[in-house]
């Protein structure tokens, strides 16, 4: 039977949520010789992917990619990380930064599966669209 | 009569035989000649009568005929009219239609020029539209890399998180 990633992931989840970090070691070397045996070590990548999906739904955790066309101040983050957090309903949100200069200002946030698209540049194409209209 | 025999020198013999011999050309021209002619000229009558009733016959038969012949006519007339009429108003017909499909179709080529011109216009008028809303973008893209500073970016930012 083809067990998917995301079947493996988990399991994964399900054999390291309660356990200590010093027993880790050892049920991540046992899954995966359990990979090995199953010859579906080609599928890792994807199973790590799942399993930080599911690590971060059940422990309500975001993983968030600001995107603005300066760097922006800490009180900035700070403030964009609680508004993603109010959005997502997570309790903890961990944020990249990219800088991209033609976005001309606002800010781009992307989470799971969503985007937030407050940049100049997203509002100046809409204007565009608008007036072709 | 002795006085008169006497007097005309009458021989009654001779009168007797001139009168036997009279009657017997008599008999014979009316038995040969007389009898074969009357009875020629009756049957030449009765020819004639015959003809002339023949005649009367032809000539009303040619009457009749005649009559047959304009009624014919007529008849051929009024048909060669109905067909006429009925192959004008066949013509008439499809002249109608004709004109009627030549003016649908005149209005199907204006209308599709019509959505044509349309067309273009509106295309016309979408290029300019775009021209123009590319040149505000673009100068608006240059203002704001010139005069948004970081402050307005992060006013910006606080904007889109309360809203």
């Amino acid at each position: 039977m083809d067990i998917t990633p995301k079947q493996y992931a988990a399991a994964l989840y399900d054999s390291v949520k309660e356990k200590k970090k010093n027993n880790l070691k050892a049920i991540l070397k046992e899954f995966v010789k359990f990979l090995a045996v199953n010859n579906d070590i080609l599928k890792s990548e994807k199973i790590i992917l799942e399993f930080e999906k599911i690590w971060n739904k059940k422990n309500k955790i975001v993983e968030a990619e600001i995107i603005s066309a300066d760097v922006l101040d800490k009180p900035t983050v700070k403030l964009l990380k609680e508004y993603i957090a109010k959005l997502s309903g997570a309790e903890q949100v961990f944020s990249s930064q990219l800088v991209e200069k033609n976005l001309l200002g606002g800010v781009v946030v992307k989470y799971g599966d969503k985007i937030i698209d407050g940049s100049l540049k997203t509002r100046l194409n809409n204007l565009k669209e608008e007036m072709i209209k | 009569m002795d006085a008169l025999i006497e007097t005309f020198h009458i021989d009654i013999k001779l009168l007797i035989a001139q009168a036997v011999n009279f009657a017997i050309v008599i008999s014979v021209l009316y038995f040969f000649i007389l009898k074969p002619l009357i009875k020629t000229m009756k049957d030449r009558t009765v020819k004639i009568e015959k003809s002339m009733v023949d005649a009367e016959k032809i000539e009303e038969r040619l009457k009749k005929t005649e009559v047959e012949h304009k009624e014919t006519i007529k008849k051929a007339k009024k048909e060669a009219n109905a067909i006429l009429e009925k192959a004008q108003n066949l013509a008439n017909e499809k002249k109608d239609k004709m004109i009627i499909k030549a003016k649908e179709e005149i209005g199907q080529i204006i209308n599709e020029e019509k959505a044509k011109v349309q067309q273009e216009k509106a295309a016309t008028l979408r290029e300019i539209k775009s021209e123009i809303a590319g040149l505000v973008v673009a100068t608006t893209e240059r203002v704001l890399e010139e005069k948004l500073d970081s402050k307005a970016d992060k006013d910006l930012i606080k904007k889109i998180v309360k809203s």
